[in-house]
């Protein structure tokens, strides 16, 4: 669990910039195929911000896993991360 | 756009996924070996899944130091036992106005399926990069010193990583000429019976063409296939060079191998002579496209200078005769020469843009920086490239 959180927005936002895209492009049903920098570099800097902001490790298997940003979120929900 | 992260905080996550230190995971990454064969193969099996159509082990012994002559070295990223990671490097020798500098293109990066995602390509790629540019491999590789990497082409998965791990250069450029046009017209029109008129009609004045732009310009060039590239060849090499341009060097016995011994795909090699001396050659291999049609790639074009426009006149002209008789869609050709490109207009070609024909590179040379920032073409085609598809 994590001692850090996150709101939604800053959640967005942290998304935004590992995956390189507009955070206008981006809402929770958004798919994983739409966002062309959530390949094998955005998925590194993911793992990069979760690690540096939260103290999180998002293991190879769950990221690869994920296919919405929802996922994303609901990663950060369930390890506490992501504030009401 | 952010740049990739420093090298050792990726070594960190990386080796934290992988179970290992950083450093375990640094000695990890070496040149493989023939005892590492079987795992490789293994490695590209599973990547490559229903998409390997050829033997691939005759093709890594080819590509890779698993046989001789061989054109790259094949490194194996490895945790204790297993291989868990490749990539492939080629060393270019290039060449600026006599200055020769160093360079290597990387190539073929495989991660094993059920470690995707941990961030060990981007890795593999950094650490390639920086042993290459650092100068790190001259024990492996006799008098290198500090290397250019140069990525030649992307793909979906791998263009991100690409973006950021490497400056990017403009991109390569496609151009295509249409040789039949039944796919073309059946797509838009909805008769079959207009659209094979229509296709045949279209078809016969590109023929036309064909006939007024390139073999009325070559009238004393005499073009001929051939199997085997000897003297005359390297007479052709080493006048094809231009002061103006980054030569990437070829000899006639690489060039040998890689287009006509290439396991998965052999090129035809055609020479144009001018009162008997070798003035111009192109390779060309055939391709398969989507619904199984045909396609021709150009590989290569050497060109002298002295006789540039008749000699790829002439060549083009018997090239795409011969891709006409064999059914053949179109002919296409990625450049990056200027001057070379200025023959790749209408009405006999179309520009093509593509999405992945990127060029990126981490050059430690400032020469070679400047000339390539100030806009300098390269003798760079597909045979520069691991596209070896039939």
């Amino acid at each position: 669990m994590s001692d850090r959180t996150l709101t939604l927005a800053e959640a967005m936002e942290m998304m935004a910039d590992a995956f390189n895209e507009p955070l206008e492009n981006l809402s929770p049903d958004t798919d994983r195929d739409s966002v062309p920098g959530w390949d094998s570099m955005g998925a590194l800097m993911l793992i990069a911000e979760l690690d540096e902001r939260l103290g999180l490790e998002l293991q190879a298997d769950v990221s690869r896993e994920m296919r919405k940003v929802q996922h994303v979120l609901d990663f950060l929900a369930a390890h506490g991360a992501l504030s009401a | 756009m952010k740049p990739a992260l420093p090298i050792e905080k990726t070594a960190r996550l990386v080796a934290r996924a992988l179970g290992v230190t950083p450093l375990e995971l640094d000695e990890g990454l070496r040149p493989a070996t023939e005892a590492d064969f079987p795992a490789v193969v293994s490695l590209r099996r599973q990547v490559l899944r229903e998409n390997l159509g050829w033997d691939d082990e005759a093709y890594l012994r080819w590509r890779y130091q698993f046989g001789s002559p061989h054109l790259a070295t094949c490194w194996v990223c490895t945790r204790g036992d297993e291989v868990v990671g490749m990539i492939g490097v080629e060393a270019l020798q290039v060449s600026l106005a006599g200055q020769q500098s160093s360079l290597h293109a990387v190539m073929d990066l495989m991660v094993r399926p059920d470690l995707d995602g941990c961030g060990l390509g981007v890795w593999i790629n950094q650490a390639i990069t920086h042993r290459l540019t650092q100068g790190l491999t001259s024990g492996l590789t006799p008098g290198l010193t500090h290397s250019a990497v140069l990525a030649i082409g992307s793909n979906p998965n791998s263009k991100g990583v690409v973006a950021r791990t490497f400056h990017p250069l403009p991109d390569r450029r496609s151009h295509t000429h249409p040789l039949h046009f039944g796919n073309f017209m059946a797509k838009r029109l909805s008769h079959p019976w207009l659209a094979s008129l229509a296709s045949s009609v279209v078809g016969a004045g590109m023929g036309l063409l064909r006939v007024a732009l390139l073999w009325a310009r070559a009238p004393f060039i005499q073009v001929e296939q051939v199997t085997q590239l000897g003297p005359e060849v390297e007479r052709l090499l080493a006048r094809s060079r231009r002061p103006d341009r980054i030569e990437v060097m070829r000899t006639t016995a690489g060039l040998t191998h890689r287009l006509l011994h290439n396991p998965r795909s052999v090129s035809q090699v055609w020479l144009a002579r001018k009162s008997g001396e070798v003035v111009g050659m192109v390779a060309a291999r055939f391709m398969r496209i989507e619904g199984g049609r045909l396609a021709l790639q150009l590989m290569d074009i050497v060109l002298d200078p002295q006789s540039e426009r008749a000699a790829l006149s002439a060549l083009l002209a018997r090239v795409t005769a011969d891709g006409f008789r064999k059914g053949a869609e179109y002919l296409s050709v990625t450049t990056y020469d200027p001057q070379l490109e200025r023959f790749f207009v209408a009405p006999l070609f179309k520009r093509q843009a593509h999405e992945y024909e990127t060029m990126a590179w981490v050059c430690p040379h400032d020469a070679l920086r400047q000339a390539v920032e100030a806009g300098a073409g390269w003798s760079l085609f597909d045979i520069h490239t691991d596209r070896d598809q039939t």
